[in-house]
């Protein structure tokens, strides 16, 4: 039998618990930005929070038409690259992959008849532009794991912004048709 | 020795407290989580249109004297 000095004392316990819980909660709301009563006060606190954000401003590169065999890439500007630009409000490491583009023998996977680069268009744009580019013509992976393609790509609207390119070889027995590829472009927290 | 008298006024006063914090986890938002991950799409498109075809042979004509 349990006395009863026995569960005053767990009560007591279960009382001090239930305080120290409360108190955090009522910490915890202090620090969001609201208000929970109602009461006047002369400051406003804003925390803003990690917002990981990237947006293609130009999101198509057309090369028209092209024979086969044809090798064109958009280092000319014609098409236009890539932009990819981070909006959030952390620097950030992007990857790249897509789908397939050709259906030529040798060509249909991961090959070098469809590759890409990264360069800054907005200069500053990573910290460190002969680490986190990709400055060589590298394999873009088709339908496989995302590679990097720009690592710390800043967040200053200023220097936001990168360009992805683009370089296609059309195989040698490519069937004449339309051909289409999505690019995917992921980024996480650098 | 405590009396049963006081223990129910515990009890009544832990309730009250479990309630309150049950209150204020209800009314509170959730805190906010932005997205580990964003991604973005484009395209790379292209036409290859057919091949103009084009074979050669000869003719070769021996004329007699």
């Amino acid at each position: 039998m349990v006395s009863n000095n026995t569960l005053a004392g767990l009560i007591v316990v279960a009382i001090v618990v239930s305080l120290a819980s409360v108190i955090t909660t009522v910490n915890l709301a202090s620090r969001l930005p609201m208000a929970l009563t109602g009461g006047v006060t002369g400051v406003t606190q804003v925390t803003v929070a990690t917002e990981i954000t990237i947006s293609l401003p130009i999101n198509t590169v057309d090369f028209g038409t092209m024979y086969v065999n044809d090798v064109d890439d958009t280092t000319d500007g014609s098409p236009h690259a890539f932009v990819i630009q981070n909006d959030g409000s952390v620097k950030v490491n992007v990857t790249v992959n897509a789908t397939q583009l050709w259906s030529g023998t040798g060509a249909t996977g991961t090959s070098s008849y469809y590759q890409f680069k990264s360069e800054c268009n907005e200069t500053g744009c990573v910290t460190d532009e002969a680490t986190d580019l990709v400055s060589s013509w590298t394999n873009m992976p088709i339908d496989s794991a995302a590679v990097k393609v720009v690592d710390r790509l800043d967040f200053v609207d200023s220097k936001d912004a990168a360009n992805v390119h683009i370089k296609i070889t059309v195989p040698s027995d490519e069937p004449a048709g339309a051909k289409s590829s999505t690019v995917t472009f992921t980024s996480v927290a650098a | 020795m405590v009396s049963s008298k006081v223990l129910a006024t515990l009890v009544v006063v832990l309730v009250a407290i479990s309630l309150i914090g049950a209150f204020l986890l209800a009314v509170l938002p959730g805190i906010p989580v932005a997205p580990a991950v964003a991604t973005a799409s484009g395209t790379v498109n292209l036409y290859v249109p057919p091949q103009p075809y084009s074979t050669g042979g000869m003719v070769s004509v021996v004329v007699l004297p």
